[in-house]
């Protein structure tokens, strides 16, 4: 579960600030899928950011299953990235020189995984979104809806507990699109991963089990769909 | 990420933009290359003058002479002086030491032994094959040299058999079949009274000795052998004009430290003598030798230099290059630590195969040299290997090296360290 609490981000100095967040709080509960929503420049990427330990807010906090990550150190929140998140943006960074396989594998090297489990888990992975033909394929050879599934792939390779999607089908046509849906929904049901989806598309939001409308780095409402 | 990873993954990033890669380890390669040919060339050259002088042990055998017979080597302009006493011998006018100076050195504390220096000349030398040769140069064999032989013995100073050792390239045309043969045969040896005739002394060959820089060409022979040599030479001369000396050799003890030697010195150069080391009359070559290949390896060190900012920007475009790949390893909870791992590590990689190439083409190219040179101009100084390439050498070369690419690495890998994951994945 993810807390936020009263989490306000100001960029630049003093006479000169930017707000892009202004105490925000909500929750993330276990197993859940929450769309956050909003225009451009409403502050709902900095949002995730700050949720997914890559960024620190201004102020307020951000708690993990309960731990308040602003007093972790740096290391203790590399490790808990590694171990507990899976991310999956909508321009993909794949090393595009590199095989479908070595790009699946790099969390795990990241963390430190025997070269041999490496392979099997991240095959293991790619089968799940049903790659496992282009394995040995370089990433610049894939059509982006294929990109998208080695980065689902290598989202899910180190057994996360929380997937955060950056407009995963931003990139895609509808239909490709809806491929990928279907397999992060399936994931959230299926494998009880809890997904954060950045977005402005409603279609996809709808999807979700909470949807969370930002604007101006406030919150303007809360719903949540009876699916 | 484990640290084989870490390796692991460096060669590969290296890999891929390979002719940048090629030509900043060719740049390393260069000045590693300067490097250690022109510290092999320091190490053949010193080595050899080393090999040389560690065989006389050190600074412990000096030569005196009048301090006038030690100016006219010298270039600087003299004033005449009316009293300086002179002696004519040989039809030259000498500037010599006595019998006096002798066993006044004899007697200064510290001195072992002093033997007079007596330039014995021999007109012509004859072996098995009785053809008559003749010999450039003798030398008195002084105790504590030990003499670079290929075969048998140096002769021996107690003895009173006149002994010598004669150089490889005579043992075949004095008429010997080999150089162990020639040892233990006799030949003879002819030097001129002062009335010009010839008189023949014979000798054993106790030994075959390789050429040297100190030896300059010279046979060794014993007291015994120098002294019937030179008093053939002075036969019927007076005893003031026999016992006039271009110089006298002080052998010291051969466990003294420097300070005592320098002491020694110092007491008969307060006698009104000139006294210098054997080491160093032959230490100004060493000298020379140092400071042209001291020039060369700065110049080594200058390409090395410019290699190093090679490593430097070839790191910072590859920083700039994998910028999102930077971002997405921090964002999957790679440490910055370990990122800056990552780019040093390819830094100590450039120079890793840098400086290995370097050093094998320095080795190649430096051995083949050596031996062209042994073979042609310096054929006759047996166990001279113009350019030497001892292992703690190259490895210094190597560990040079990589910490200058290392050094150099910091500051991308620094750059890419410093970065924030979400403005790394943002860059466009």
């Amino acid at each position: 579960m993810i807390e936020v609490k009263s989490v306000t981000k100001k960029y630049g100095s003093k006479d000169n600030s930017f707000t892009a967040l202004n105490g925000v709080s909500f929750e993330v509960p276990d197993g859940s899928s929450v769309a956050i929503l909003g225009k451009s420049g409403s502050g709902k990427s900095t949002m995730m950011h700050i949720m997914a330990l890559l960024d620190q807010p201004t102020s307020g906090s951000v708690l993990v299953d309960g731990k308040d990550t602003s007093k972790m150190k740096a290391h203790e929140l590399d490790k808990l990235r590694n171990e507990k998140f899976g991310f999956v943006f909508q321009q993909f960074f794949m090393n595009s020189n590199d095989t479908v396989l070595n790009n699946v594998m790099l969390p795990l090297k990241v963390a430190g995984v025997p070269a041999k489990e490496r392979r099997l888990r991240a095959l293991e992975a790619l089968r799940s979104v049903e790659m496992s033909e282009k394995v040995k394929n370089k990433a610049s050879d894939l059509s982006g809806g294929q990109k998208q599934r080695v980065c689902i792939a290598r989202a899910l390779v180190n057994n996360p507990s929380i997937i955060f999607a950056d407009e995963p089908t931003g990139n895609l046509d509808t239909a490709t699109g809806e491929v990928i849906e279907k397999i992060l929904f399936g994931l959230n049901k299926k494998e009880k991963i809890t997904l954060v989806i950045v977005t402005h598309d409603s279609d996809l939001a709808n999807k979700c089990e909470h949807k969370i409308y930002m604007r101006d780095g406030k919150i303007v409402s809360k719903s949540e769909s009876k699916l | 990420m484990k640290y084989l990873d870490i390796i692991a993954t460096a060669n590969h990033n290296l890999r891929r933009n390979k002719l940048r890669t090629i030509l900043t380890i060719v740049a390393v390669c260069i000045g590693s290359f300067t490097i250690t040919l022109t510290s092999g060339l320091n190490a053949g050259v010193n080595g050899y003058i080393d090999k040389q002088l560690g065989s006389i042990g050190g600074d412990n055998i000096l030569i005196v002479m009048s301090k006038e017979m030690a100016s006219i080597t010298s270039t600087e302009p003299k004033e005449y002086n009316p009293k300086q006493s002179t002696s004519s011998s040989f039809g030259m006018t000498m500037n010599t030491v006595n019998d006096g100076d002798v066993a006044k050195v004899e007697k200064i504390d510290g001195v072992k032994k002093v033997t007079p220096q007596l330039i014995p000349t021999v007109s012509y030398i004859k072996g098995k094959s009785n053809v008559k040769y003749q010999l450039p140069l003798v030398n008195q064999m002084i105790d504590g040299i030990k003499v670079d032989l290929v075969t048998g013995q140096s002769p021996d100073n107690n003895s009173n058999e006149n002994q010598i050792n004669i150089l490889p390239g005579y043992v075949k045309i004095l008429g010997y079949e080999s150089d162990v043969d020639a040892v233990g045969q006799t030949l003879t040896m002819a030097t001129k009274n002062p009335l010009g005739n010839i008189k023949e002394i014979s000798a054993k060959i106790v030994g075959v000795q390789n050429d040297s820089l100190l030896a300059s060409g010279g046979f060794m022979i014993n007291d015994a052998l120098t002294n019937i040599l030179y008093d053939t030479m002075t036969e019927g001369m007076s005893d003031s004009v026999r016992n006039n000396y271009y110089a006298v050799t002080a052998t010291l003890p051969s466990d003294m430290s420097q300070q005592q030697v320098t002491d020694v010195k110092a007491r008969i150069s307060d006698l009104g003598y000139s006294v210098t080391s054997v080491r160093e009359k032959i230490g100004t070559i060493s000298t020379i030798i140092n400071a042209i290949t001291y020039a060369l390896i700065g110049f080594g060190a200058i390409a090395l230099i410019a290699a190093s900012f090679g490593v430097i920007n070839t790191l910072f475009m590859a920083v700039q290059e994998r910028i999102k790949e930077i971002g997405l390893m921090m964002a999957v909870g790679m440490s910055r630590w370990k990122v800056f791992l990552l780019f040093s590590v390819e830094a100590l990689l450039l120079g890793f195969w840098g400086s290995v190439i370097g050093i094998s083409l320095a080795y190649l190219v430096g051995t083949g040299i050596s031996n062209y040179a042994s073979q042609t101009f310096l054929k006759d100084l047996k166990g001279f290997t113009l350019i030497e390439f001892p292992i703690n050498y190259l490895l210094a070369v190597m560990v040079l090296v990589m910490l200058i690419a290392y050094l150099a690495g910091t500051l991308p890998a620094r750059r890419a360290a410093k970065q924030n994951p979400i403005q790394a994945l943002r860059t466009e």
